[in-house]
C-alpha cells in the first residue's frame, strides 16, 4: 500500500469514479482478448471466456450456497416466535396505593358453532346447554340449523372454557377476547368505575384515566391509585350500615389527605357490581359523592367565616345579636334551632351553628366578597377532580343580600359532597386550594396549588373546627372521646321538594384529624353525607347531622385513625383559639 | 498451472469426471446436511412454541389467581368472615396504645399480680378484718 493510501486529504471515491474504473477494467479485458485473437490464438480465446463465464457462475453459485447454510444453520432459533401484540383494548392493571389488586383484564373466551361439522346436534344440546345457563335453546338451535360458523356466547370464564372443551364436541370452537375484571366486586365501584366490552372507560378511574391505563398497557406497568382498601373498606362499611340504619335514599362518604389531595376513599350508596353494571338500576350506579348536588347546610359556615376573618372584617369576638330571626326584605325569615341564644361571639357562632350570626357575617361581607370567596373555594364550578363524573354546581343567578345572607349559611347553593371535601381541604391545609386526585402522590411531594386564604386564617379556621368539637355546645361535641383530636362541622340542610324546603333532610359531617400541632402536620379530612335520613327512637326523632352523619364519621375516624398512624391521645381541653373566650353577654353588635 | 487446472479439469473415474464426481458429492453433502439441520431446527422451533404456549397459559392461570386472591384477601370480606365466624370485632380505643406504652401497662399487670393475695393465705393486719 502507497503512502499515499493514508493522505487524510484524499477525495472519498466517488460513485461517478468507481463507474469509471468498472467500465475501464472491462475493456482492458477485452482488449486483452483482443490482443490473444490477433496473436492467432483463437481456440485459447474462446476457452478463456468459457472459463471466465464458468468461473462467475461457480462464485455466483457458492456465494447462494454459502447464504443458504448460513440461514439454514445460524437463524435465530426464536426467530419465528412473536410475542402477542398487545391488543388496542387492552388496559393496565389498577392497583390501590399498597399495590392491590383493584381491576385488571382477564383472557375470556367467546364460543363459536359451525354446525356443518357436527352430525349429532342432540349431543350438542344435551351437554351444552346444562353447562350454559345463560345461553338459550332458541340461540342454540339457530346456530344448529345455520350451515355457518356462528357466535353462541361471549365472556367465558376459563372454567368454563375447559369445561366445554373437555367435552371434545366436534364444530365448537373458542376466540380468546380479554375482558376487564374488577375482582373486589361492589367495592370503591365508583370510584374505580368500569368500562365497556371494548376496553373503553365509563366512569370513575377508569374513565378518568383511560388514556393513562391503555398507555400503561404497553409497558405491563400498574396504574396506582391513591385510594387505601383498608380505608376503604372501614368507610364502606360505616356508609352502608348507616344507610340502612337511617333508611337514607342515598348516603356518601370520602376521606382525603389535605395536604396532597390524595382521595384515599370515596364511597356511594346504593351501589353496583361493576363486573356487571348492566344488572343495576341507573341510580345504583351514580356516584352520589360527585355526580350529585346538594345544599349542605351549615357546613358552608366555614366559609363565611374563612371569608370574614380573611378580609379582617371580624375577629373571633366580635359579637353578632341572634335574638330575633333575620328578615331581609320579603324573603324568608332566617332562624336559629333554639338553643336560648341572644347574642354570640364569631367563634361561638360557628359553634352554636348560628343561621342568624352567618347570615349577618354574609351581609357584613357584602355580595363582591363573598362571590371572590366562595368562586376562589371552588363553589361555583366544578370541582376539579380527574373524576369525569364531577358535577357542576347550581348557584344563584342573582346575590341581593337576601341570597347572601342565604348563601352564608349554606342555603340557596348546591354543590357536590366532592367540591365540599376539595374547598375544606383548602382552608385547613394552610389556604392552598389544591384539586383532590385519584393517583397516588411521590412520597413527600406536595402539589402546589393556588392560595385562596392566609396560613394564618386557615391556622384558626383549624382550631374553630376542632373547638366545634370540645365545646360542650358545640355541634360536634359527640365525638371527642375518641382521643384522635378531631375538629368537624355538622350540616343539616332541609331537602327541597316541588318548590319547597320539604320535611327531609340533607345531613352532612366534615370531620378533620387530628386537628392538633402545626398546620403543616399530616392532616385527614372525612366527609359524610346521608341524603334523607329518618328518625329513629335512639335519635329522639332527630334527623340532624349530630344525630346520624356525625356519629357515622366517627366511627369511619376510630377504624381509619390507626391505618393513617394516628395516635390516641387524652383529650385536653382546647381554648378558643387567639383570645379569651368572649361570654355571650359580652361586647356589642 | 493452467496445464495442472486441465489435468484436475479432464481426469476421470470409469468414465466420469472427477471435478463432476466432487461437485455431485459436495452437493449431495450440502443439501443432506441442510435438510438435517433445518429439520432439527424445527423440531427445536416446535419445542419453543410449546414452552411459549405453557408460559403463556400459566400467565392466564396466574392472572386469574392473583383475581381470586384479591377478591379473598378484599378487607371487608375478611372482616365480614371473622365477625361471623370467629366472633371477632375492631379493637376498641381502650385496646390501643403505643409500642412504648406497652413496657408501663406490663409493669402494671406485674405488680397488680404481685399484690393479688394467693388463695388460702392468711390475712394480714393491712388486708383483713379488724
Amino acid at each position: 500500500m502507497s503512502p499515499i493510501d493514508f493522505n487524510p486529504s484524499r477525495e472519498p471515491l466517488r460513485l461517478g469514479d468507481l463507474w469509471r474504473r468498472l467500465v475501464g477494467g472491462m475493456w482492458n479485458i477485452e482488449r486483452a482478448f483482443e490482443a490473444t485473437q490477433s496473436s492467432g490464438r483463437a481456440v485459447d480465446d474462446t476457452r478463456l471466456r468459457l472459463f471466465f463465464v464458468l468461473a462467475m457462475f461457480a462464485l455466483a453459485f457458492i456465494g447462494l450456497g454459502m447464504r443458504a447454510t448460513r440461514a439454514a444453520l445460524f437463524a435465530h432459533p426464536g426467530g419465528g416466535v412473536r410475542e402477542a401484540p398487545v391488543l388496542p383494548s387492552a388496559e393496565a392493571d389498577l392497583v390501590d396505593r399498597d399495590g392491590r389488586l383493584l381491576a385488571l383484564d382477564l383472557t375470556h373466551y367467546g364460543l363459536y358453532l359451525d354446525a356443518s361439522l357436527n352430525w349429532d346436534h342432540d349431543e350438542v344440546r344435551r351437554k351444552l346447554l346444562p353447562l350454559l345457563p345463560k345461553l338459550s335453546a332458541e340461540r342454540l338451535d339457530r346456530a344448529l340449523n345455520a350451515n355457518r360458523r356462528e357466535y353462541l356466547l361471549g365472556a367465558l370464564t376459563p372454567e368454563e372454557h375447559t369445561a366445554i372443551h373437555d367435552l371434545g364436541l366436534p364444530g365448537v370452537s373458542f376466540e380468546e377476547e380479554p375482558r376487564r375484571v374488577y375482582p373486589l366486586g361492589a367495592q370503591a365501584e365508583h370510584l374505580i368505575g368500569f368500562t365497556d366490552s371494548g376496553g373503553h372507560g365509563l366512569a370513575g378511574a377508569e374513565k378518568a384515566l383511560n388514556a393513562q391505563l391503555h398507555a400503561a398497557a404497553a409497558t405491563g406497568q400498574p396504574v396506582q391509585l391513591a385510594l387505601d382498601l383498608r380505608i376503604q373498606a372501614a368507610l364502606q362499611d360505616e356508609v352502608q350500615k348507616a344507610a340502612a340504619k337511617f333508611h337514607t335514599q342515598s348516603a356518601m362518604g370520602i376521606v382525603v389527605n389535605i395536604h396532597t389531595g390524595e382521595i384515599l376513599a370515596m364511597t356511594s350508596w346504593p351501589d353496583f357490581d361493576p363486573n356487571d353494571p348492566g344488572q343495576s338500576p341507573i341510580p345504583n350506579l351514580t356516584n352520589h359523592e360527585a355526580a350529585s348536588v346538594y345544599e349542605l347546610g351549615s357546613v358552608f359556615k366555614l366559609f363565611t367565616l374563612a371569608t370574614g376573618l380573611d378580609t379582617g372584617l371580624v375577629t373571633l369576638d366580635t359579637p353578632f345579636d341572634v335574638s330575633t330571626p333575620l328578615q331581609i326584605g320579603n324573603g324568608r325569615p332566617i332562624h336559629d334551632h333554639e338553643k336560648g341564644d341572644t347574642r354570640l361571639a364569631l367563634w361561638q357562632v360557628f359553634t352554636h351553628s348560628s343561621n342568624i350570626g352567618a347570615g349577618k357575617l354574609g351581609l357584613m361581607a357584602g355580595a363582591d366578597r363573598m362571590q371572590t370567596y366562595f368562586r376562589n373555594f371552588g363553589l361555583f364550578s366544578a370541582a376539579p377532580s380527574a373524576l369525569l363524573e364531577s358535577a357542576r354546581p347550581i348557584v344563584p343567578h342573582r346575590f341581593d343580600e337576601d341570597t347572601i345572607a342565604h348563601m352564608a349559611f349554606g342555603q340557596g347553593i348546591s354543590i357536590s359532597p366532592l367540591s365540599l371535601a376539595t374547598a375544606y381541604t383548602a382552608i385547613l391545609n394552610g389556604g392552598v386550594y389544591i384539586p383532590l386526585t385519584l393517583t397516588k402522590a411521590k412520597p413527600g411531594e406536595r402539589p402546589q396549588g393556588r392560595r385562596v386564604i392566609s396560613e394564618q386564617t386557615s391556622s384558626t379556621m383549624l382550631q374553630l373546627m376542632r373547638l366545634n368539637v370540645t365545646d360542650p355546645k358545640g355541634s360536634g361535641h359527640k365525638l371527642d372521646a375518641l382521643g384522635l383530636r378531631i375538629g368537624g362541622k355538622t350540616g343539616s340542610a332541609q331537602k327541597p321538594d316541588h318548590g319547597h324546603y320539604g320535611k327531609d333532610n340533607i345531613s352532612t359531617f366534615a370531620g378533620v384529624f387530628p386537628a392538633d400541632g402545626p398546620i403543616t402536620a399530616d392532616r385527614y379530612m372525612v366527609v359524610v353525607t346521608l341524603d334523607a335520613p329518618q328518625p329513629l327512637p335512639e335519635t329522639y326523632g332527630f334527623i340532624t347531622a349530630g344525630w346520624n352523619a356525625e356519629p357515622t364519621a366517627g366511627a369511619v375516624i376510630d377504624r381509619i385513625a390507626p391505618f393513617l398512624g394516628v395516635q390516641r391521645t387524652p383529650t385536653v381541653a382546647v381554648a378558643k383559639p387567639q383570645v379569651a373566650a368572649a361570654r355571650p353577654d359580652e361586647g356589642a353588635e | 498451472m493452467i496445464r495442472s487446472v486441465r489435468r484436475v479439469f479432464q481426469s476421470r473415474f470409469r468414465g466420469f469426471r472427477i471435478i463432476d464426481l466432487s461437485a455431485f458429492g459436495c452437493l449431495a453433502v450440502l443439501v443432506l446436511s441442510v435438510y438435517a439441520f433445518k429439520a432439527n431446527q424445527g423440531g427445536e422451533n416446535a419445542r419453543i412454541q410449546d414452552v411459549d404456549d405453557q408460559i403463556a397459559s400459566e400467565q392466564r392461570q396466574i392472572r386469574v389467581l392473583q383475581a381470586q386472591l384479591a377478591h379473598l384477601e378484599e378487607p371487608e370480606r375478611l372482616e365480614r368472615l371473622s365477625v361471623q365466624y370467629l366472633g371477632m370485632a375492631p379493637p376498641s380505643a381502650k385496646h390501643e396504645t403505643s409500642i412504648d406504652a406497652l413496657i408501663d401497662i406490663s409493669r402494671q399487670a406485674e405488680a397488680a399480680k404481685s399484690t393479688t393475695p394467693k388463695p388460702g393465705a392468711k390475712p394480714t393486719s393491712a388486708g383483713g378484718e379488724l
